[in-house]
């Protein structure tokens, strides 16, 4: 896995990385590049972005329509229809 | 081999929000396919399984999503009927304002394949725990943006009313990857029907990855025409009115009350024979 990904992964899911001094340690052992750590510290997203070489790109992502006829909704107006 | 499908969520935040069986399924499948909402993510997952197939590709400006969605249906059943154990690994919650996971698994068990989805940590989760909002305090309404225009629905004003991708509302076309400001006015004339014009609403945002903050804009709802909308943008329009006793049904209670006090101070009456 990526240096930059394992750094990312500590830090999301170690409660001890919000305490400033063990997350600066944390970081100076990483191996990452000194734009990575920099963008990492300041928090700067789009500078990790550039800063991590082959990161694949995600354009777009909405996996939901509007108009998803369902099969429960079609069969509530089938009941509700043979109802009347 | 018989082939099977389990569909994943990852969670908004990578590394955080996985739950063990769902990382467990993605390391152990010998295809997965991904939808990840962001390029660290989709690493992320690249490092837990040698085969990663990232399902983005099927996205076109301008082609019906529909068409995408099965599209990327047909892709992960053709892999289920060539046998083989399939993950689909979706960020947030794979079937919480999404609909391929639900397709897929339904298609998959048509076909007697087993299929099944692991829940995971949805953008709805997040907002609970960042905004500070407990749905159960005064209830709370959720719809996609778009479904929400093109339908005539009921609006309870003393609960919250969240409304998914609305980057994309009113887009008929299901082509657009954003819809612009004459389609926001429509939504904002039709939210004024219910809201006062200085009315706050909240632009959320829950964040991908450690150093990203987390969105909480709060803008009036007039505002909305001219705001900063992305994919990943969910609207919450907090409560303008308080909840109206339904006094017809307390007073109902009340008798069943009244009833029941009564039976229970009855004296016991004993049989003597
Ligand atoms: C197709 S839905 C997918 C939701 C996803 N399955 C989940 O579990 O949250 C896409 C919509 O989810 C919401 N969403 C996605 N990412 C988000 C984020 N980081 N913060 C807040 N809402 C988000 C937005 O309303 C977006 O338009």
């Amino acid at each position: 896995m990526s240096k930059v990904i394992e750094v990312l992964m500590q830090m999301a899911s170690n409660a001890e990385m919000s305490n400033t001094k063990s997350l600066a340690e944390m970081l100076s052992n990483a191996n990452l590049t000194k734009a990575q750590e920099l963008a990492i510290q300041t928090k700067d997203m789009d500078a990790l972005k550039v800063a991590t070489y082959n990161l694949p790109e995600i354009r777009c992502y909405p996996i939901l329509l509007p108009d998803d006829k369902s099969e429960e909704v079609s069969t509530l107006i089938n009941r509700t229809v043979a109802n009347f | 081999m018989s082939g099977s499908l389990v569909c994943v969520g990852t969670g908004m935040t990578l590394g955080a929000h996985i739950s063990p069986i769902s990382q467990s399924h993605i390391e152990q499948a010998d295809i997965v396919f991904s939808l990840m909402a962001n390029g660290f993510a989709q690493k992320w997952l690249e490092g837990m399984n040698a085969d990663v197939r990232c399902l983005q590709g099927f996205y076109q400006e301008g082609k019906n999503r529909n068409i995408t969605y099965n599209e990327m249906v047909e892709a992960i059943l053709s892999e289920v009927c060539n046998g083989k154990k399939v993950v689909a690994a979706f960020y947030g919650h794979p079937g919480v304002f999404a609909c391929v996971a639900h397709r897929a698994i339904k298609k998959a068990k048509l076909d007697d394949f087993p299929a099944s989805m692991e829940p995971g940590i949805s953008a709805e989760d997040c907002l609970y725990a960042d905004l500070g909002i407990d749905p159960g305090k005064t209830g709370c309404m959720h719809y996609e943006t778009s479904q929400f225009m093109f339908y005539k629905r009921n609006i309870d004003t003393s609960a919250h009313l969240i409304l998914w991708q609305v980057a994309l509302a009113g887009d008929k076309s299901l082509g657009k990857f954003s819809t612009g400001k004459a389609y926001r006015q429509v939504l904002v004339d039709l939210l004024l029907e219910h809201y006062p014009r200085d009315h706050e609403v909240i632009l959320y945002q829950a964040k991908g990855i450690a150093i990203e903050p987390m969105r909480e804009d709060k803008i009036l709802l007039t505002e909305l025409v001219d705001a900063d909308l992305l994919m990943q943008t969910t609207l919450v329009i907090p409560p303008c009115s308080v909840m109206q006793a339904n006094e017809e049904l307390l007073a109902k209670l009340a008798k069943i009350d009244k009833q029941e006090e009564r039976n229970k101070n009855r004296p016991a009456l004993t049989l003597v024979l």
